[in-house]
């Protein structure tokens, strides 16, 4: 199959794949630092590994771009050994949540969104998300105590995190070079 | 002593296992059990997280009072279904968790593109962890751009998972099939 595909197209899907590669691995990373943060449930994600999501948004197309949360989510659940527990199918719904509602923030408005904007929707929309599952597997009712300040953190570390986007976009030598190799 | 393939297939069948298991008692020294597998595995516990997170999870269950009152403190009611139920999802949680932290080994890898994809990125997270370069917060974004270029200019060798497999072992499978009977046999006893 490899054989009979055009050379570009071989060498831009290998492009796709570093690039995917590269930012799920700063997931990873990004994971074990969020992992120090203090939170108000140890197992619920603040999202700060989903700073190269957001990064990617712009950069991959959509097939890669679904594959880098997948990559996040496994390669996260296999450094922390939490695969086959809640606390994946926390960071799988928060993941998902949160990528699809920034590609899809981005698609729509363009550049009339910011990347704070999209950033602090992801961020919302995922602890919402992980909200929600707590309630229904975890702790019922009593999951509208903790909502509050969990989402008050999402926006929060949303806002900080589409700061940080917006500015690294901006004056990435790493990104420019990236986005001319993916998009000529 | 494992193959990380067959201690995730382990894992994942005993967590089926443990997530249907109906008795409070049986869960519980189940949960005793993979405990005890997980620090046998040698991976870092946290005894204090397991302690608060399972405390939170039968605190939130007490908030809504079902069944009978065990116990009236001011405007509190314990009741027991509600203790229970909190108990048995605390144990199901921290269960999985540890189940999990036995079974799944940083060596573990798919088969396939996808499994291609996850093994380069764990390549990448390598170079990352090992990189030496300052990280300043005054110039935070400088300093990450340098660590992405120094990551990603680095050629990429393929991972081999491969060589690390080694020969069948009869032991290990036969324990693992051990542990699996074990965790399903109770699910086939009428109490």
């Amino acid at each position: 199959m490899a054989a009979s595909t055009h050379p570009h197209t071989e060498a831009r899907r290998r492009t796709y794949a570093d690039i995917t590669a590269l930012l799920g691995a700063f997931c990873f990373f990004l994971s074990a630092l969020e992992y120090m943060v203090p939170k108000p449930l140890p197992f619920m994600r603040l999202g700060i590994a989903n700073l190269p999501i957001l990064l990617a948004a712009d950069l991959l197309p959509l097939p890669w771009y679904l594959a880098l949360a997948l990559v996040k989510v496994f390669g996260m659940s296999v450094i922390s050994g939490s695969l086959f527990s809640y606390v994946a199918l926390f960071s799988l719904a928060g993941t998902l949540t949160a990528a699809l509602a920034m590609r899809l923030a981005r698609k729509a408005f363009g550049r009339l969104i910011s990347a704070v904007g999209v950033s602090i929707l992801g961020a919302v929309l995922s602890n919402a998300v992980q909200m929600a599952i707590a309630r229904l597997i975890v702790f019922g009712d009593a999951v509208r105590l903790v909502a509050p300040p969990f989402l008050a953190a999402g926006l929060a570390t949303g806002a900080l995190l589409g700061v940080f986007a917006e500015a690294f976009a901006g004056k990435s030598a790493w990104y420019a070079r990236a986005t001319r190799e993916l998009h000529g | 002593m494992f193959p990380p393939w067959a201690l995730a297939a382990a894992g994942a069948a005993i967590s089926a296992a443990y997530l249907f298991q109906r008795s409070l008692a049986v869960r519980a020294l189940m949960f005793l059990c993979v405990l005890a597998a997980a620090w046998l595995s040698g991976k870092k516990l946290s005894f204090a997280s397991t302690i608060v997170v399972s405390a939170g999870i039968v605190a939130a269950n007490l908030l809504v009072p079902v069944g009978r009152v065990l116990a009236v403190l001011g405007p509190f009611r314990l009741t027991e279904s509600a203790l229970l139920d909190g108990i048995g999802k605390a144990l199901v949680f921290e269960g999985l968790v540890h189940i999990s932290k036995a079974s799944i080994l940083p060596s573990l890898r798919l088969p396939g593109r996808f499994g291609a994809l996850v093994a380069s990125a764990f390549v990448y997270y390598d170079r990352i962890v090992e990189y030496r370069g300052a990280i300043r917060p005054s110039t935070l974004i400088e300093d990450a751009d340098r660590l992405m270029l120094r990551v990603w200019e680095e050629p990429l060798a393929a991972p081999s998972s491969e060589a690390r497999r080694g020969g069948p072992r009869p032991v290990a499978y036969a324990t693992l099939a051990a542990a699996v009977l074990a965790a399903y046999v109770p699910l086939f006893i009428k109490p």
